[in-house]
């Protein structure tokens, strides 16, 4: 499978958590676990979930009853 | 306003609704809520910024709720969310309070809202909803909304944002032809669109003055030619079709 690289900037606590995550080997290295976190956040924010919430927010809006 | 109109018993709300709010500079509309409470995890993030203008916060004291038992319907959507500790601790207690309603601008916790039965919402609807309830007016929200690619750290996609834009000023001009707030006989009245030409001078001008009287547009306006929607002023002018 092909991989690109990239830069990314992180929190240094995050980084701490995540380098001492993989230290006790509960993942194979850094990448993959950054790619699991990635994956998983894309499968629990589709794009199309938060679109269909935000229109109900726009009826609830305009023709809520609280 | 509101008397005879459900009020939510409790709103809880994580941090998102608030910055965002208070980013928009709009977070007043949230104390019409009689109870609003946010946990403290949240609060803590917000003490500088938004408390000061929003006193009748509640911060919820986390240690109460951390002696009950974590509902394990929320355990597992937390394991399958990963929820912020915010966003659980929002969710953890809106379970606990029947008919409660959570402000969150998190897909994800909105998920696991719907399937714990909790009404949730964000700061779109707060915005929206403040049209309904007479605290802004339709082209205050519609300005506000204008402005959350600029103003705000609310991610929205342009184009869903101008859909948005769109249906609310469709659906609040309804409301106020409901309201007879509007001459509904002039409200929906056509634009008439004047190719402008340096030709035409003041008597394209006096023609499109007199459409706007005499045919009851609500407006004209002028726009450079060539353009495919071009069309000669006179015929417009000259239309004789209310």
């Amino acid at each position: 499978m092909s991989k690109t690289l990239i830069h990314a900037e992180l929190p240094p606590e995050l980084t701490a958590r995540a380098e001492r995550y993989v230290k006790e080997r509960w993942a194979t290295d850094f990448n993959e676990l950054l790619a699991d976190a990635l994956r998983r956040f894309l499968e629990s924010h589709p794009g199309e979930v938060a679109e269909a919430q935000l229109l109900e927010d726009v009826q609830w809006g305009l023709h809520g009853e609280n | 306003m509101g008397k005879t109109e459900n009020e939510p018993p409790l709103v809880v709300c994580d941090a998102g609704p608030l910055i965002h709010l208070d980013e928009l500079g709009a977070l007043e509309l949230l104390p019409i809520f009689p109870q609003f409470w946010c946990p403290r995890q949240c609060g803590l993030k917000l003490r500088s910024t938004v408390r000061p203008r929003f006193p009748t916060l509640v911060y919820l004291c986390s240690a109460s709720h951390r002696k009950k038992k974590v509902p394990p319907e929320l355990d597992a959507l937390n394991a399958i969310f990963s929820l912020h500790i915010g966003e659980w601790e929002a969710l953890r207690v809106a379970l606990e309070y029947q008919s409660s309603l959570l402000l969150t601008d998190d897909t994800a916790a909105r998920m696991a809202a719907g399937s714990l039965r909790i009404a949730a919402h964000g700061t779109v609807g707060i915005l929206v909803r403040s049209i309904r309830r007479g605290q802004r007016t339709k082209a205050e929200v519609i300005s506000i909304l204008e402005s959350i690619p600029t103003r705000s750290t609310l991610h929205l996609k342009r184009s869903l944002l101008d859909r948005v834009i769109a249906e609310v000023l469709a659906s609040a001009s309804l409301l106020m032809r409901r309201r007879g707030t509007l001459n509904e006989k002039r409200a929906w009245r056509p634009v008439l669109l004047f190719p402008h030409r340096p030709s035409h001078g003041p008597r394209a001008s006096l023609l499109a003055h007199q459409a706007n009287g005499e045919q009851g547009c609500s407006r004209s306006l002028f726009f450079p030619s060539p353009s495919p929607l071009a069309f000669r002023f006179d015929e417009i002018a000259g239309s004789s079709e209310d």
